[in-house]
């Protein structure tokens, strides 16, 4: 792995998103983690992990992760040795009412006293089109370990400041969250978006 | 007329209108979670509360039953019909009856359901599940807890419908048996 210099090309800023757009993800909102090598970094106040459940007879359910960090390496000259990961904590679930975040933290849902990390490790970057990239990888989630692609959409928002939204479909009975199916979807949608300064 | 025994006891009058005031509030609850349009939060807090609440008018009841079984009730007034008498012994014996089945029929369903949420006493105390779980079985409760709550609305409107006509035409007090202050001829 190499330094991530700030480059100018089209191509390189290309991969730059892809890096960053996983780094942004996942970013420690607290520490406001940016890229290594201070090339980029995370505006933690515009991150934010969200997911939608639905259900049969219940409103849809929005929440998100309010704790979570990431780390990030980047190799310009082979896109494929870039990795990213990330880690995000069970237990700073929040879908705006306690009572509720309990129960998802408890042994039905993400368990999240035996398993208080949710974690995510890439094994591969594809550049979609200009402004798509797909991040795959392993996803850790109730000790099950399954790929996951991550679809990432970039966007120059002016000057030095970069936007990421990256979408992802989990499949949580494949990771043995079986409880109140199929009554609950079995499909999670994530939503990762946040957005990057440089310098 | 008749003295203390022509008058519910200070216990029974309390729980009766407390009761009275929580069971309004809990079907309140439960018309609001199944019939509101709400985000998932305020919905999910609602159900939470109502089955809180629902699972605690057991108690209640069982304290209710307790007061009653203490003391003599007061007797029938001797202006009542046959018949009167009949139908207050039988809508007082639907009250009981459902007061105990609907919060039972309820818990039945929580704990059958599909989705595993149980009764939660505010953070305090979950209580057990009563069932295993079975989604054909915990609709069908959901349906016979739906059906008893509108069959007990039905029956508090008779009773109170009873009590206003003893009151308000029939003229012969049996009102104050039951209020918190007495009054009228038989006090």
């Amino acid at each position: 792995m190499t330094a991530c210099p700030i480059s100018t090309s089209p191509r390189a800023a290309a991969w730059l998103v892809a890096a960053v757009v996983s780094a942004a993800a996942f970013a420690d909102r607290s520490s406001g983690a940016a890229l290594e090598h201070g090339a980029w970094r995370i505006d933690p106040a515009r991150t934010h992990i969200g997911f939608v459940v639905d259900a049969v007879g219940f409103p849809r359910t929005k929440g998100e992760f309010r704790v979570f960090n990431g780390r990030l390496s980047i190799d310009l000259d082979r896109p494929a040795a870039s990795r990213v990961t990330f880690t995000v904590s069970s237990d700073s679930i929040d879908v705006g009412s306690s009572s509720f975040d309990d129960t998802l933290r408890g042994p039905n849902f993400l368990d999240a006293q035996r398993f208080p990390d949710i974690h995510f490790e890439s094994t591969q970057v594809e550049k979609r089109d200009e402004s798509t990239i797909d991040l795959t990888g392993d996803l850790t989630l109730l000790g099950v370990t399954r790929p996951l692609t991550v679809e990432v959409e970039v966007k120059r928002l002016g000057g030095a400041r970069l936007a990421f939204v990256a979408h992802a479909r989990i499949d949580r009975l494949s990771y043995g969250m079986n409880s109140g199916f199929p009554i609950i979807s079995r499909d999670v949608d994530l939503t990762v978006s946040s957005e990057a300064l440089a310098g | 007329m008749r003295g203390p025994t022509a008058r519910w006891s200070g216990g029974v009058i309390a729980l009766h209108w407390l009761s009275a005031a929580w069971l309004a509030l809990v079907f309140a609850l439960g018309l609001a979670a199944t019939t509101a349009d709400l985000d998932a939060a305020r919905k999910f807090d609602l159900y939470q509360t109502h089955k809180a609440l629902g699972w605690l008018t057991l108690v209640l009841l069982a304290a209710r039953l307790a007061a009653r079984a203490a003391g003599a009730p007061p007797p029938p007034a001797p202006s009542w019909s046959r018949a009167t008498r009949w139908s207050s012994r039988f809508v007082h014996a639907a009250l009981y009856a459902l007061l105990a089945a609907i919060p039972l029929i309820g818990w039945l369903r929580v704990s059958s359901a599909i989705v595993p949420i149980p009764v939660s006493l505010f953070g305090l105390a979950t209580i057990p599940d009563i069932a295993p779980i079975d989604g054909d079985f915990s609709e069908g409760m959901a349906f016979a807890h739906k059906l008893g709550a509108w069959a007990l609305a039905a029956l508090v409107t008779l009773h109170v419908a009873a009590a206003l006509k003893h009151q308000f035409a029939d003229r012969d007090a049996i009102f104050y048996r039951m209020w918190p202050r007495s009054g009228g001829p038989t006090s």
